[in-house]
């Protein structure tokens, strides 16, 4: 319609003007268009959480039995008492993240959702878990009682803390 | 004075009066009604109204969906209170979450019988290709407003459910777990994760649908609804001679044509047929709710919903990125790639497959080279993975081996059968044995049980 209503001479020049309007446009809509994104993204990923902390209080050593393999669903690891310390490990699945527990009749660690094993110590023996199940840091406070670190890992047979 | 606009004169007045624009509209709507269809394809067993039965199933989903959201509270545990809530307190209440979790099945079944309807009668080809896509799209957001709601009653099966999901996000490699941390908004699934899968449950997935629906629908309208047309908007002929086509466009000239408005009514019949069968089962059979979720225990089995149980299966045997995300990933692309793979069906590849076919030996060593690769890939103790391949193997080699192949009519029937054809029965069968599989046979531990002993 404009074009129609535009004098001829002029046809060139409107049209660039459109041309670069729309180029102009359609830079800025791209730069602010990414810059968007970047900020949604940043907007997304919260800055602060109101998770529990990852240092677990596991109690006095003494409670524990010799031998014992013992679940702490609230927090999802075990500590187990072997001839050599404790140790702790995580009760996380590899696999997908399901809870595991210990079987005694087996000695083994099941885990319900798709059926992997593990020892012991962490080792996966059956199922489709990737990895063993990581063992984590384990130290005695001040007061006597057992602290574990579950954002920490530790090689396996590394550390064992004796009470 | 003069800038000023022209008052409208008596005639245009009339133009701009609400009743003129009734007028109109009613003028357009009879417009679109008086479309005419072809009297054969009206019959249930052309389409089976599958499509008009998925978008009644929607059209539930959202009644259902909008009204349960005045009683629920996305917060942890006010949402598990709130199920208990409709369950014991609201009027009504259950059947209106049993309907929105039923018609959520029914919906997510018709869209697969749908896209096999829609593909077995070959309603993908040209100029269809862009339907068939965005209809991949929609299953996909279909599947995905199925998983982000499976969330929301934060009973057992939400909780662990997710959990698993969530993980499955994480095993990609590299950008995984910050991917995972997105869409959790923190490190489990807790009440960060239960308001983001509301919002996206609620708000982002479904105006999503919905704009990817219209469209659906348009391009509907304009390939010629049920017709496959040509570009000059005459029903395509597939017959294999000239005289059978000359036949069918006689017959297709000779064949009455009846109103849209027929159609419409048969459909939407056929939808009021479906809603009086999930109102019926929302009243006989409630929706499931477990007990509150418990991060410190998980259910033995965790079970996903019928249709992730096939995917369920497959993390069984595969390590997750796998099994969640590259065979999925290929499932994905196959689908959309269907409409474009004659591509692969010129001359060149024929006759590769022709030199592969010639000899028997070379056609058996081939077969029996992809086997083995797939037994080592899937390892060879996930038989139920395996056994749509063997029967797609065997298929193959039974149509390609032998003597001549005139005389059978099985056999030349599956010779003649394009790639997208296989790429499509491969994936129902395998979707309906590791579904079947899944959903009946396996038990605590995900071991195999007999469903009649379980």
């Amino acid at each position: 319609m404009s074009d129609q209503s535009t004098p001829k001479q002029d046809g060139d020049a409107v049209d660039l003007n459109r041309r670069r309007f729309v180029k102009t446009g359609s830079t800025s809509l791209a730069i602010a268009g990414v810059g968007a994104c970047v900020f949604g993204l940043r907007y997304l990923s919260p800055n602060v959480l109101y998770e529990p902390s990852p240092v677990v209080n596991a109690g006095k050593p003494e409670h524990y039995r010799a031998g014992s393999v013992t679940l702490d669903a609230k927090n999802g690891i075990f500590v187990i008492r072997a001839a050599e310390g404790f140790y702790a490990l995580s009760a996380v699945c590899t696999h997908l993240g399901c809870l595991t527990t210990y079987k005694p009749d087996t000695d083994e660690i099941d885990c319900p959702c798709h059926g992997s094993t593990f020892r012991k110590d962490g080792r996966a023996i059956a199922g489709p878990a990737p990895q063993a199940l990581p063992w984590l840091k384990v130290w005695l406070a001040e007061d006597g009682n057992l602290m574990v670190d579950r954002a920490t890992r530790v090689a396996p047979y590394s550390e064992y803390v004796t009470a | 004075m003069s800038t000023r606009a022209a008052l409208p004169t008596k005639e245009q007045a009339h133009l701009h009066s609400p009743l003129h624009a009734v007028e109109r509209w009613k003028s357009d709507i009879a417009r679109i009604m008086a479309d005419r269809v072809l009297e054969s394809q009206l019959g249930f067993r052309k389409t089976w109204y599958l499509g008009a039965l998925t978008l009644g199933t929607f059209t539930i989903q959202i009644c259902t969906g909008l009204l349960l959201m005045l009683y629920y509270h996305p917060s942890i545990p006010q949402g598990y209170a709130d199920m208990k809530d409709l369950e014991f307190v609201i009027s009504s209440g259950t059947l209106l979450r049993s309907l929105h979790r039923w018609s959520a099945h029914a919906m997510v079944f018709l869209i697969f019988v749908h896209m096999a309807k829609v593909f077995y009668r070959a309603a993908y080809r040209p100029p269809r290709e862009l339907n068939w896509v965005l209809g991949v799209c929609l299953l996909m957001l279909t599947l995905l407003l199925s998983y982000t709601g499976y969330l929301l009653p934060w009973d057992q099966l939400s909780y662990w459910g997710t959990t698993v999901g969530a993980n499955i996000i994480s095993s990609v490699p590299w950008l995984g777990p910050k991917l995972r941390f997105y869409i959790l908004g923190g490190h489990s699934v807790n009440a960060n994760a239960l308001l983001r899968f509301y919002v996206l449950h609620t708000m982002t997935l479904p105006l999503g649908l919905i704009a990817l629906l219209c469209v659906h629908l348009w391009r509907l309208h304009k390939d010629g609804g049920m017709y496959e047309i040509d570009g000059q908007g005459r029903p395509v002929l597939r017959g294999k001679t000239k005289e059978e086509n000359r036949a069918e466009a006689a017959r297709l000239a000779s064949e009455k044509t009846i109103s849209y408005q027929e159609l419409l009514f048969r459909e939407i019949t056929a939808i009021e047929a479906l809603a009086v069968v999930l109102f019926t089962i929302g009243l006989i059979y409630a929706a499931p709710l477990e007990q509150l979720a418990n991060p410190m225990h998980t259910p033995n089995p965790a079970k996903a919903p019928w249709y992730f149980t096939g995917l369920q299966e497959l993390l069984h045997y595969f390590p997750p990125f796998v099994a969640g995300i590259i065979l999925p990933g290929l499932i994905v692309s196959g689908l959309f790639f269907i409409p474009f793979s004659p591509v692969f069906d010129n001359v060149k590849t024929r006759e590769a497959i022709d030199w592969l076919r010639r000899h028997a030996a070379r056609w058996l060593t081939g077969a029996l080279l992809i086997l083995a690769i797939s037994a080592l890939m899937i390892r060879v103790h996930a038989w139920d993975a395996l056994l749509p391949l063997w029967v797609f193997v065997s298929l193959n080699v039974f149509a390609a081996v032998g003597p001549a192949m005139n005389g059978n009519k099985l056999r030349s029937w599956l010779l003649e059968k394009p790639i997208s054809f296989w790429i499509m029965t491969l994936f129902l069968m395998e979707a309906v044995v590791l579904t079947t599989v899944g959903t009946f046979f396996r038990g605590p531990g995900w071991a195999w049980v007999w469903p009649w002993r379980a």
